[in-house]
C-alpha cells in the first residue's frame, strides 16, 4: 500500500483517538483523576462528550435550520412587498 | 501625593485633536498615543504614585462632583476597575494598530471616543455616570457601525441604537426607582427577590442584561457585528457587552435566574452559529455564547464563580478581538467573509490564519492558551456548587465553541479543500505568501502573543490583578487529559458530519424576526386598517352627536334623518335610548 500524506494523517489521528482511551483508562484505573460527580467516573465519558455533543448540535441545528433558515434577502424582499 | 487623571476623560477628549492633525504619519502616531496615555495612568496608578489602592472592595475614590444633591463619583479605583481598565486600553491599542491604515479620520475619533467612554463607565462609582457613558458608547458604537456605508449597516446601526436606547431605558428607569426608594445612588450591590417591591431591579437587570447580549435579548449583536465597519466595528465587539456583564458583577452576583440564563444562553447561541454563512456573523454568536459563560459566573456568585466571570471577560476580550481580527483580515483583503465565496486562502493568508488560530484555540478553551484557564474556572465553579445540569450544558458549550471556531470557520474561510481561492477572488489577491498588510498582523501579534502567554503563565500578572486571591490551578492531570479527550472526539465527529458544517448561502432567522416581521404587522395593522375603522368610527360618533343635538331639538324631523348614514330603524332605537336616558337622568 503506497503511503501517502493523506493516509499518514489519517494514521496518526486514528492514533490519537486509541490513545486518548487507552491513557483515559489508564490514568482512571491508578486513580489519577479527581472528579465531582460520579458520572465523571465513567470510562470515556468526556469521549462520549465530545462525540455526542458534537453531532447534537450539528444535527440539532440542522433541524433548526428547516424552521429558522431563509434567503439571504429574506428582510429586503419583505420590505418590497 | 499627585492629583489623579482620568485616563478615559484624556482618551475621550484627546479623540478630538486627531481631525486637526494634518500630517497622516503624525495622526497616526497620534491615534495610537493616545490610549497609550491612558495605560501610563493606570500604571501609576497601579504603582501608587496617586494613593496605594486597598483590598478588594475596597477603592480610591477620585474626582467627585457634586451634582443636585448628590456627589457623582468618576473614579472609583479597585482591583476590579483597574483590571478591566488595563484590558480595554491595551485590547484599545492593539485594535487601532489594526485599524491605522483607515483614512476616515471620524472612524478613529469614534473609536477614541468609544475607548475613552467604556473605560470612564468602568471607572463610575454612581449610577448615572455608569449610565451617561454608556450612552455616550452607544452613540459613538452606531457610528462605528455606519462608517461601512452600506444601507444594510445603516439599518443594523439604527437598530442596535434602538435596542441600547431601550436597555439605556430600562436601566434610568430602574436607577430613578432606586435612588428614590433607598436615597442611594452607588453602582453597587443591589437587593434582589421575588416581589413587585424589587420592580427597581428588574428593571436594571433588563438593562444590563440587553447590553450583555443575553438570551432572548442578543439579536442585536451578530446582526451589528456582521454589517458593521471592517475595522471598525471590532471595537463594538470588545467593550459593549463586557460593560454590561461588568455591571452585573457589580450590582447582581449570586442571583441564580442569571445562572440558569447564563448557561442557556451559552448553548443556545451554538446552535443557530451551525447555520452561520458568515464569519462575522459567526463569531457574533460565540461571543453570545462566551457572554453566557460569564453571566452564569456572576449567576454562581461564589467567589471562584465571580473569578471565573471576571478572568472570562478579560481573557474573551483579548481572544475575541483577535478572532474578529481574523475575518476582518479575509474581508478587507478579498472583500467578503461568507464561507460559500471563500476557502482556498491559506497559500495567500498564512500568518493571519495562524495568529487567527490562536484565538480560535483560546475561545476553544485549549489547554496553553488563556480561554482553558478563565472557563476552567467558572465550570469548576459550577461542578463545586453541585449543578450537575449546568456543568454538563457548560462541557458541551465547550464542545460546540471548538466545533465552530477552530474548526468550521478556519476550514470554511481559509480551506475547503481547495489549494486555489475562487476566480473573483483570487483577482484580488498578490501572488506572495502573505496578502494582509503588516498593520493588521502586527495589531492582530498584540492580542495572540497576550493568549498565548497568559494561558500558559497565568500566575503573573493576570491572576495577581483579579480582584480576589486566586488557589485555583488549571493545570491538573485531569483537567488537561479531560478536555483534551474531548476535543479529540468532537474533531471525529466533526469529520463524520464534515459535509454539514459547510456554508450555504442562506440567512438563519433569530429572535430580531419578533420585532421586525410580527412588530411591523403589528405597525402595518395600525397605519391601515385600524386607522380607517378609527375614522370610521369619528365619523360615526359626530352624526350619532348631530342626531341627538337634532333629537332634543325638532324630534320629528330627526325621525328623518336617515341622508346622515343613520338608518331609520337604528333611529328609531337611538331615540328610545335617549328618551330613556333624559328619563332616567331626570329621575336622578
Amino acid at each position: 500500500m503506497k503511503i501517502t500524506k493523506k493516509f499518514l494523517l489519517k494514521f496518526y489521528y486514528i492514533v490519537l483517538v486509541g490513545g486518548s482511551l487507552v491513557i483515559g483508562f489508564l490514568l482512571l484505573y491508578f486513580d489519577k483523576l479527581h472528579y465531582h460527580f460520579a458520572f465523571q467516573y465513567i470510562p470515556g465519558f468526556f469521549a462520549i462528550c465530545g462525540f455526542v455533543f458534537c453531532s447534537i448540535l450539528i444535527l440539532g441545528a440542522k433541524l433548526l435550520g428547516i424552521w429558522l433558515v431563509r434567503p439571504v434577502d429574506y428582510y429586503e424582499k419583505r420590505k418590497r412587498k | 501625593m499627585a492629583e489623579w487623571i482620568h485616563p478615559g476623560i484624556v482618551i475621550i477628549l484627546g479623540a478630538f485633536l486627531t481631525p486637526f492633525l494634518i500630517n497622516r504619519k503624525v495622526k497616526q502616531v497620534y491615534i495610537v498615543l493616545l490610549p497609550t496615555v491612558g495605560l501610563l495612568i493606570l500604571l501609576l496608578t497601579s504603582m501608587g504614585i496617586f494613593g496605594s489602592i486597598p483590598a478588594y472592595p475596597g477603592a480610591l475614590h477620585k474626582w467627585r462632583v457634586p451634582f443636585l444633591n448628590y456627589t457623582l463619583e468618576l473614579g472609583r479605583i479597585d482591583k476590579m476597575s483597574m483590571l478591566f481598565a488595563y484590558v480595554y486600553v491595551v485590547i484599545g491599542i492593539a485594535m487601532l494598530i489594526f485599524a491605522l491604515r483607515e483614512k476616515n479620520d471620524w472612524e478613529h475619533v469614534s473609536a477614541l471616543i468609544h475607548i475613552g467612554s467604556s473605560v470612564s463607565a468602568i471607572f463610575a462609582r454612581d449610577l448615572f455616570t455608569y449610565i451617561f457613558f454608556v450612552e455616550i458608547a452607544t452613540w459613538s458604537a452606531v457610528f462605528l457601525i455606519w462608517f461601512r456605508g452600506t444601507k444594510t449597516s445603516k439599518a443594523s446601526g439604527f437598530r442596535y441604537f434602538l435596542w441600547h436606547v431601550i436597555a439605556g431605558g430600562f436601566l434610568l428607569a430602574g436607577s430613578i426607582i432606586h435612588v428614590q426608594t433607598t436615597g442611594s445612588i452607588d453602582l453597587d450591590l443591589m437587593p434582589w427577590g421575588f416581589d413587585w417591591s424589587y420592580i427597581a431591579y428588574y428593571f436594571m437587570m433588563i438593562g444590563f442584561l440587553i447590553d450583555a447580549g443575553s438570551f432572548p435579548v442578543h439579536s442585536w449583536l451578530p446582526d451589528a457585528y456582521s454589517t458593521g465597519g471592517v475595522t471598525s466595528v471590532l471595537y463594538v465587539t470588545a467593550f459593549s457587552t463586557k460593560t454590561g456583564i461588568y455591571g452585573l458583577i457589580r450590582c447582581f452576583p449570586g442571583v441564580e435566574l442569571l445562572m440558569w440564563l447564563g448557561v442557556i444562553t451559552a448553548v443556545f447561541a451554538l446552535f443557530l452559529a451551525v447555520l452561520e454563512n458568515d464569519a462575522r456573523r459567526l463569531c457574533g454568536y460565540h461571543i453570545i455564547s462566551q457572554d453566557g459563560y460569564m453571566i452564569c459566573g456572576v449567576g454562581i456568585g461564589t467567589y471562584l464563580g465571580i473569578l471565573g466571570s471576571v478572568s472570562h471577560i478579560i481573557c474573551h476580550i483579548i481572544y475575541s478581538c483577535l478572532l474578529l481580527m481574523g475575518a476582518s483580515t479575509v474581508l478587507s483583503v478579498t472583500g467578503t467573509c461568507k464561507f460559500t465565496n471563500t476557502g482556498g486562502l491559506y497559500k495567500y493568508m498564512r500568518i493571519s490564519f495562524w495568529l487567527y488560530l490562536i484565538g480560535g484555540f483560546s475561545i476553544s478553551g485549549v489547554p496553553l492558551f488563556n480561554g482553558f484557564v478563565s472557563k476552567s474556572m467558572t465550570i469548576e465553579a459550577a461542578e463545586l456548587i453541585h449543578q450537575p445540569i449546568a456543568y454538563l450544558l457548560l462541557e458541551g458549550a465547550t464542545v460546540g465553541t471548538f466545533l465552530h471556531t477552530a474548526i468550521k470557520l478556519p476550514y470554511n474561510l481559509w480551506f475547503q479543500g481547495r489549494k486555489e481561492p475562487p476566480a473573483d477572488i483570487k483577482v484580488k489577491l498578490k501572488g506572495k505568501h502573505e496578502n494582509t498588510p503588516i498593520n493588521m498582523l502586527i495589531g492582530m501579534s498584540i492580542p495572540a502573543s497576550l493568549c498565548i502567554f497568559m494561558g500558559v503563565y497565568p500566575y503573573y500578572p493576570f491572576y495577581e490583578m483579579l480582584p480576589y486571591p486566586v488557589e485555583f490551578v488549571p493545570y491538573t492531570i485531569t483537567r488537561v487529559f479531560s478536555i483534551a479527550q474531548m476535543f479529540v472526539f468532537t474533531f471525529l465527529s466533526a469529520w463524520f458530519l464534515r459535509t454539514l458544517i459547510r456554508g450555504t448561502p442562506t440567512f438563519t432567522l433569530d429572535s430580531d424576526w419578533l420585532g421586525r416581521v410580527p412588530g411591523n404587522a403589528l405597525i402595518s395593522f395600525c397605519k391601515e386598517p385600524l386607522l380607517t375603522f378609527g375614522s370610521f368610527l369619528d365619523k360615526s360618533m359626530l352624526r350619532v352627536a348631530y342626531f341627538v343635538i337634532a333629537s332634543f331639538r325638532r324630534p320629528i324631523i330627526a325621525m328623518r334623518m336617515t341622508p346622515t348614514g343613520i338608518g331609520p330603524g337604528v333611529t328609531i332605537i337611538l331615540i328610545i335610548f335617549t328618551l330613556l336616558a333624559a328619563f332616567l337622568l331626570s329621575g336622578i
